[in-house]
């Protein structure tokens, strides 16, 4: 009689979990939209299209160079000559790490104003290093990369495909005090919206998302 | 610029071509006085356009509360300095040349100065000893204008520059002048009118 009992109440409890898996459905966000593939290739056959994305590319291209101009103080820098590397022409060092949230150098960079040791100038190369932003670049400290935030903001507006914007300007947000990683995730959910197949947004998503976790 | 060159290269062409120049020259003054005279109103004008620049731009740091260092009279200074260069390398152009030739020639020296400048030091390294003796000339005949702009300084908050460079600078625009106006007067005298 109990076993009956047992396996009516087991019945009725299958019965009853019907209408509880259809109440208690999981809440799944709406995938970020974006344009796919396809609709990017028919973007590209559209002469105003086209036009639109030079000009957002270069725009974006501009701000990051300029980003890159204002944690060196205006100092302008170029990749090395393959002559160069064997001269042996000043190399661009950083005493930052990464932590500071700028790019790192490979020690491949030189100044575009030479150093006096190689500049065949003279006076007039004297001259250029005084009227133009130039410092020795050995060992050299980034200016803080909080002002430039504007600039991310910017880049990623002109072009939200601009992925390496999205993701660096979410690493200098998390870095600072009074902004943190709660705002770099803000600002990375709005890149992933535009960029839905990146994996790099999604991994800085889960870096900064672990950190938070962490904390 | 484009109206320092643009007005300094129609100077002594338009005298000619109107034959004005006949009643300049028969009172007594040499063809390098018409030629000095012409350039310092054109460099006056210049000089006019670019205190009404810089009034303007005063009043808007004013305005926004920003202060005005030292870098900024000596940007002004330097400004001033090279459109003096311009107007005479204008002025000695024009003599040479027809006036659309002077502007163009004038305005893209003046334009892509940082670009030509940057491109020699990259293409010099690379060049064999021929090559590398043709830009490192061109580099010194030709006026630098770049080397009178102190714009990056300014924008990046960088301190005033010594008082040196800046005297090094007048002399060099100085010698520039010079050479242009002296270069454009022996063309003159030889020119049939």
């Amino acid at each position: 009689m109990k076993q009956l009992l047992a396996l009516v109440g087991c019945v009725l409890l299958l019965a009853g979990a019907y209408p509880l898996s259809q109440a208690a459905r999981p809440v799944v966000e709406k995938a970020p939209q974006g344009l796919t593939h396809e609709q990017s290739e028919a973007l590209e056959e559209k002469a105003q299209a086209s036009l639109f994305g030079q000009f957002q590319g270069s725009m974006s291209d501009f701000l990051y160079l300029q980003v890159d101009k204002f944690v060196h103080s205006g100092v302008d820098l170029r990749g090395m000559t393959e002559k160069e590397k064997k001269k042996g022409a000043e190399v661009v060092t950083s005493v930052d790490g990464v932590e500071k949230g700028v790019r790192q150098h490979a020690g491949t960079e030189t100044t575009v104003v030479p150093s006096k040791k190689v500049d065949w100038r003279g006076v007039l190369g004297d001259i250029e290093r005084q009227v133009k932003p130039y410092t020795a670049m050995e060992g050299h400290s980034h200016k803080d990369p909080k002002e430039s935030l504007p600039l991310y903001e910017l880049m990623t507006v002109s072009n939200p495909k601009f992925v390496r914007g999205w993701t660096e300007g979410a690493w200098i947000m998390a870095d600072q005090k009074e902004v943190g990683p709660e705002k770099a995730l803000t600002f990375l959910r709005k890149g992933e919206k535009a960029n839905p197949e990146s994996i790099e947004i999604a991994c800085s998503m889960g870096w900064w998302g672990w950190g938070l976790l962490a904390i | 610029m484009v109206l320092a060159v643009i007005f300094t290269a129609r100077q002594i062409p338009e005298e000619v071509s109107r034959r004005t120049v006949y009643p300049l020259l028969s009172r007594p003054i040499s063809r390098f006085d018409l030629l000095f005279g012409k350039f310092l109103g054109a460099y006056a004008l210049s000089l006019l356009g670019l205190l009404i620049f810089a009034l303007i731009a005063f009043g808007a740091m004013k305005w926004f509360g920003l202060g005005v260092g030292g870098i900024f009279w000596q940007y002004l200074a330097l400004r001033a300095a090279v459109l003096g260069m311009v107007c005479a390398v204008t002025m000695g152009l024009s003599v040479f040349v027809t006036p659309q030739a002077a502007v163009t020639i004038a305005l893209l020296l003046a334009m892509v100065s940082q670009t030509f400048s940057s491109a020699v030091m990259l293409m010099q390294g690379e060049a064999q000893h021929t090559g590398q003796l043709l830009l490192r000339g061109t580099y010194f005949a030709l006026p630098q204008f770049n080397l009178f702009d102190l714009s990056a300084k300014v924008s990046y908050g960088w301190g005033p520059i010594p008082s040196t460079t800046m005297a090094q600078l007048f002399i060099y625009g100085a010698m520039h002048v010079a050479v242009w106006l002296t270069l454009g007067t022996l063309k003159f005298q030889r020119q049939a009118l």
